[in-house]
């Protein structure tokens, strides 16, 4: 109990000690009445508004407080003492007052005049009071000031119901002895207090009291059971009770019957059929429930996290110590002293029989070569055609780029004759001439197109300045392009116009994709050109230029400047591309502007439209008959080959003297000019052979230092097509035309070194293996090429091949890299193939050069050979006139003049006619009448 | 000491006859482990020659045992394109020759 007192101990101080023994006494009643309304229930209405007081001991306070509170009562002030020890703590609990709730105090006078006597009226349990509202305002009427509730007139008056609850501060909780109301709410609250359940503690401080047994009083119910119990007077009965089994003691006997004894001692069970199961399963509801199997599974996989790792290591070794100690041990003296025996006899044997030595390796050339028989024959490598400018044209002339790799260029001309040209001469054609420059990237569409103002028949890139090409038209201009500036686009490797990728969509340069074409940017003057449709075009090579005298002089510049050109006008023009000293002053670039409207490259300006040869060489034949009309020439300077430079330089007089011997060699002009000129830095090249080689319509010509005919031959049997030079001979030139071809060596007149029959095709063109000297290729009109190999046979093409199924018309060849050469040979359809040179035809033979060096010089023998026969056999034949006349008689031999030679020859054809006559009036195809036609 | 001698002796002979009579040829000696003990070519081929030799000659030994149990190693010839390495396999020691084309 004391425990419970806890809060209140202070409290407990200021009242008398109580005798613990009626507090014991009453506090279990307390409890359990805890819930009965008069007392619990208002004092736990007034604890509601004091948070201090637990229930619990509020109400065992109380019950402590009851005999206190009356001792209060009695004195009427409580020991002062007491009292201003509390006082600390009563202050503080009026901050705990509710609102509405305000403390007061009743004096007793006003006590017993209201009937609110503590301990009487009012006690620690039922501590509240309605008191009239009248009556309280009528006290303070009374008294006045002196009423104790005159200081809340104003909250009584204004107080809504009538009766006011005044409740009782049993322990001076709030500081006065009374606490009034004047919250309705609150007083209905005191008033009907929600009910309190028991609470926890009281289970707690419940005590078993074990219950006592009281003594038991009869009141008759023994009676009862006495009547109802049963007494056992006899043991119980047992019966056990068996059936006696008599059919299973009894054995079966059994009998043979016959089933037709009449006694009828059987019962016959006949099978019938049963009724019962006569229905029959008609319709069956089964109701299956379909469900997904489910199953979860789980598996854990382990990431491992990449991790760098490593490690170093250094190799074992042994430290010098070791390594003495090593080299001092017997075994390893014995090691090595053991093997040496078997070195010896390995490396003698390697020594005497090379391990490395390749059997293959030493057999010569390539691997690769060997075997199969289609490696000796061109194979198709790309093929070039362009389908809206191909088209009804046909190829005449095909150029390699000198320096960018699989880059070509193709001219196209009009597939007409001469009379059909002529005839379409008024009429504007619509299509461009072009020259197409084609990229092995892309055999689709050109890179470039050059416009020509009209057809080309040949052209050539400079060999110095790659991007200059020189043409030669139909109408014997000479056209010059610079395509400098679509280097960058020829080089690019992959195909412009799929090359979309190069461009943010919608920004597009649609003119991009299209292969431009460039306009020539010089084109020589009609009135000092050709007359007649140009056939050949060539640079002359860098090394020397020709002055306007026809003299070769050394070239200081070192670039391609000069263009010779050769046309059916039996002219060979040389054209100086330079501008002169004294030309034309450079336009300003305004000037430009205006001038250059379709954006052609100003290289050139200087020479268009006014362009006049340097040089001009007529072709005039020595005898009268028709003019030469030249086809083709053939310089022997070589571009790149700087032999005459160099030597020029070892024995300029020296080989003066000799030019001088040979008699042939030496123009007059050239020497008189050579001797002022040689002080001065371009020197006259003496070595330089002036002589060219003009291959006309019907014959092969030797021209002279631009200015005569030295020599001409009829050689083959229709007009030149080819004249190369070999590039392994200087001096042997391939000549083709008609139906033949041959080769001949410079200076040797007296006939071809070789010289083939009559083939069965037309020869277009003719070209020099690069890389080997004895092989060449010649195509035909039907299409097809030739092979010769000199070193293989002479008498007949080594191989011949289809190409296509038009007429070639032009031969060019390219060495590419050492294990790639290519062969383009164009068509009169328009069409470029590329084909590649087979190894076989690619690499040379052992020792070619010598054997077709001693082949030329052999042949050379021999022509000289047949020289001294021609010489041997005139002299023979005089002599035997001579001794034909002598025989005939001593009569001086008669030589009949030619007149009588006519006179015999015009009878004998008289003879004839009559002859004829006669014949064709017996068949009656003359008329009778006519006189026989007799020619005096 | 003196068969010790003539043993060393012996060696400097035949070693240096051995360099004198291949003079271009790389020429190793290396223990049972592959450690170089003794070359004439430089560290970093030396190295890589023992340690491939060696591991090569351990293999060819088990092969003839096994091929043959009363067998025994006595020399590698392994022939390529550019060299000839002749091995001569002893029980704690290798002796290797390197034999180039320029050497013949």
């Amino acid at each position: 109990m004391s425990a419970k007192r806890t809060s209140r101990e202070s409290l407990a101080k200021s009242a008398t000690s109580q005798d613990s023994d009626s507090q014991k006494s009453r506090t279990p009643i307390n409890l359990q009445s805890a819930s009965t309304p008069p007392t619990g229930q208002r004092r736990s209405g007034s604890q509601i508004g004091s948070p201090l007081l637990k229930p619990g001991s509020g109400m065992s306070s109380a019950g402590n407080r009851d005999k206190a509170g009356s001792a209060v009562g009695k004195n009427a002030s409580p020991a002062p003492a007491a009292k201003a020890a509390v006082k600390a703590e009563i202050a503080e609990n009026i901050q705990y007052l509710p609102p509405g709730l305000h403390t007061i105090f009743i004096s007793s006078t006003t006590q017993q005049s209201l009937q609110l006597r503590v301990d009487e009226d009012l006690t620690q349990e039922s501590n509240l009071k309605l008191i009239g509202k009248d009556v309280l305002l009528d006290d303070i009427q009374t008294a006045g000031q002196a009423s104790s509730f005159f200081e809340f007139q104003q909250q009584i008056q204004a107080y809504p119901e009538n009766e006011i609850a005044i409740i009782y501060d049993y322990d001076y909780f709030y500081s006065q002895n009374f606490l009034i109301c004047f919250d309705p709410k609150l007083k209905k609250f005191m008033e009907m207090p929600p009910v309190t359940l028991p609470l926890d503690e009281v289970t707690e401080t419940e005590q078993y009291v074990p219950p006592v047994s009281k003594p038991w009083i009869s009141l008759g119910s023994e009676k009862e059971i006495e009547e109802e119990r049963l007494v056992l007077n006899r043991p119980l009965k047992r019966y056990k009770i068996k059936v006696p089994s008599r059919s299973s003691q009894q054995k079966p006997t059994f009998k043979d019957v016959d089933p037709d004894d009449k006694k009828k001692m059987f019962i016959n069970i006949e099978p019938y059929e049963d009724k019962q199961f006569d229905l029959k399963k008609i319709e069956l509801d089964i109701a299956i429930q379909a469900a997904p199997e489910f199953r979860e599974n789980f598996s854990q996989t382990i990431w491992k996290y990449p991790k760098n790792q490593w490690t170093q290591y250094e190799p074992r070794e042994y430290s010098e110590e070791e390594k003495m100690k090593y080299l001092a041990d017997p075994k390893l003296i014995n090691v090595v002293v053991n093997s040496y025996d078997l070195f010896k006899q390995a490396l003698q044997q390697n020594i005497i029989h090379d391990p490395f030595y390749l059997d293959w390796t030493r057999l010569g050339g390539q691997l690769d070569g060997l075997g199969g028989p289609g490696d000796s024959h061109l194979k198709e490598y790309q093929s070039f055609t362009d389908i809206h400018n191909s088209k009804d044209k046909i190829v005449t002339c095909v150029q390699w780029h000198p320096t960018l790799r699989g880059i070509i260029a193709v001219s196209l001309a009009v597939r007409q004759g001469f009379d059909e040209r002529s005839e379409n001469l008024s009429r504007i054609t619509t299509a461009p001439s072009l020259i197409l420059i084609w990229s092995f990237v892309d055999p689709i569409q050109p890179k470039l197109f050059l416009e020509a103002p009209d057809d080309i028949q040949c052209f050539q890139f400079s060999p110095s300045e790659p991007h200059i090409i020189a043409g030669g038209c139909v109408n014997g201009q000479i056209v010059m392009w610079d395509i400098q500036q679509y280097e960058e686009r020829i080089k690019n490797p992959r195909g412009d116009h799929r090359d979309k990728d190069l461009f943010i969509p919608g920004f597009e340069d649609e003119t991009f994709f299209q292969t431009p074409h460039i306009r020539f940017c010089a084109v020589s003057s009609i009135e000092h050109s050709h007359a007649e449709p140009i056939t050949d075009l060539q640079w002359i090579p860098d090394h020397f230029q020709i002055t306007a005298q026809g003299l070769p002089t050394e070239n200081l510049s070192m670039s391609c400047s000069q263009l010779m050109t050769c046309a059916f006008d039996s002219q060979v023009l040389i054209w100086e591309t330079r501008a002169p000293r004294t030309g034309v002053k450079p336009s300003t670039k305004k000037e430009r502007e205006v001038i250059n409207p379709l954006g052609v490259p100003l290289t050139f300006k200087h020479l268009d439209l006014s362009w006049k040869p340097l040089l001009r060489v007529t072709l005039a034949n020595a005898e009268s008959g028709p003019d030469f009309a030249p086809r083709k020439f053939s310089i022997r300077e070589q571009q790149g080959d700087r032999d005459v430079l160099n030597k020029e330089e070892k024995d300029l007089f020296e080989k003066k003297k000799d030019n001088r011997d040979s008699g042939q060699f030496v123009n007059p002009v050239d020497d008189a000019l050579s001797k002022g000129q040689v002080p001065s830095k371009a020197k006259v090249l003496q070595n330089v052979d002036t002589f060219f080689y003009v291959g006309t319509e019907t014959k092969f010509e030797d021209y002279h230092a631009y200015s005569l005919t030295a020599w001409y031959s009829s050689v083959v049997d229709g007009p030149v097509v080819a004249l190369k030079r070999s590039p392994f001979f200087k001096d042997i030139v391939l000549v083709a035309g008609g139906w033949t071809f041959s080769l001949w060596r410079e200076k040797v007149h007296s006939g071809a070194l070789l010289h083939t029959s009559s083939m069965k095709e037309k020869v277009t063109d003719a070209e020099w293996s690069p890389t080997r000297s004895g092989v060449f290729f010649i195509s035909k009109q039907n299409g097809s090429i030739d092979i010769w190999d000199v070193v293989d046979r002479t008498h007949a093409p080594s191989l011949t091949q289809s190409i296509s199924s038009s007429s070639i018309t032009y031969l060019s060849i390219k060495n590419i890299s050492s294990k790639q050469q290519l062969l383009a040979a164009a068509d009169s359809n328009g069409t470029l193939h590329i084909l590649e040179v087979p190894w076989a035809l690619r690499q040379p033979v052992n020792q070619e050069f010598q054997v077709v060096t001693s082949y030329f010089d052999r042949e050379t023998e021999r022509r000289e050979f047949v020289k001294k026969r021609w010489d041997i056999r005139e002299e023979e034949k005089r002599e035997k006139e001579r001794l034909a006349a002598l025989k005939a008689g001593i009569a001086p031999a008669h030589n009949p003049s030619q007149e009588e030679i006519d006179i015999r020859m015009k009878n004998e054809y008289n003879e004839f006619i009559q002859f004829e006559y006669h014949i064709l009036r017996e068949m009656g195809l003359r008329d009778e009448n006519e006189a026989p036609p007799v020619q005096q | 000491m003196f068969p010790r001698q003539t043993n060393e002796s012996r060696r400097f002979f035949y070693e240096d006859s051995i360099i004198i009579f291949l003079k271009y040829l790389g020429l190793l000696i290396v223990d049972s482990d592959g450690i170089p003990i003794r070359t004439s070519m430089d560290n970093a081929s030396t190295l890589h020659y023992a340690s491939l030799i060696s591991q090569l000659t351990v293999q060819a030994k088990r092969l003839i045992r096994e091929l043959d149990p009363n067998q025994e190693l006595e020399q590698l010839r392994l022939r390529s394109l550019k060299h000839e390495i002749i091995v001569a396999p002893e029980s704690k020691y290798i002796m290797i020759v390197i034999q180039t084309p320029e050497a013949l």
